[in-house]
């Protein structure tokens, strides 16, 4: 059997709701459901992005101590220059 | 003369060290036919080193990673040898990763590819598109 569920808003939620669709991308007449999709889905995104950055950030450690790690890039940078690259600028 | 090297191409670079290295053009082709320069990403193939963002894994044999935090200017006159052409993934996996050091794609406030491509955005904007294109 079926059962029916009651989900109570408190105001603060609802106004937020009502505020929010521009930013949530969403039509303002969007259903509840869709903005509460809709924020399901930027609270995911924020998420990811932030185990992401972690992700870098800890590949950045990983690669800080490459014996060529900016060894080639001042040796580009001086052949660049020798070359004329830079000149003008 | 511009324009000997082309996007995608993997060139071997003399920078006046030990032995050349390798770097990928990311620059496009009007840039590169046009001025006596290319933007390059430096490639590594050391195997004590882990892929990840900015990093990123082009193959697995041998294992060649791109520093995408390493993209410079090279004077096509130190361009010596056409080592290789990278595939659009390959070339896809250094955009992201140059989006990745930069974040440019915050500043114009688009998501991440891959995290698009895992909440769907991807498919989505591309059925949007097909919609689009089908009314017109």
């Amino acid at each position: 059997m079926m059962r029916r569920i009651t989900v109570t808003l408190d105001e603060a939620l609802e106004q937020a709701i009502a505020e929010a669709h521009e930013l949530l991308g969403v039509e303002a007449d969007a259903s509840d459901a869709e903005k509460f999709r809709a924020y399901a889905r930027l609270g995911y995104e924020q998420m990811l992005e932030d185990e992401l950055d972690e992700a870098r950030l800890g590949t950045y450690r990983t690669w800080a101590d490459e014996p060529e790690s900016g060894v080639i890039a001042r040796a580009a940078s001086r052949r660049a220059a020798a070359r004329g690259a830079y000149e003008g600028s | 003369m511009s324009g000997k090297a082309r996007w995608s191409q993997v060139w071997w670079v003399d920078l006046g060290l030990d032995e050349n290295k390798r770097f990928a053009v990311v620059s496009e082709n009007g840039w590169n036919e046009t001025f006596s320069t290319v933007i390059a990403v430096r490639l590594t193939t050391s195997p004590n080193r882990d892929p990840g963002p900015g990093f990123p894994l082009l193959r697995s044999k041998p294992p060649t990673i791109a520093v995408c935090g390493e993209v410079t200017t090279i004077h096509e006159d130190d361009l010596i040898e056409v080592a290789d052409k990278l595939t659009l993934g390959e070339m896809r996996q250094i955009a992201i990763g140059l989006l990745e050091v930069t974040q440019a794609h915050r500043l114009i406030g688009i998501t991440h590819p891959d995290i698009a491509e895992r909440i769907g955005e991807r498919k989505r904007r591309l059925q949007r598109l097909r919609r689009r294109s089908e009314a017109v």
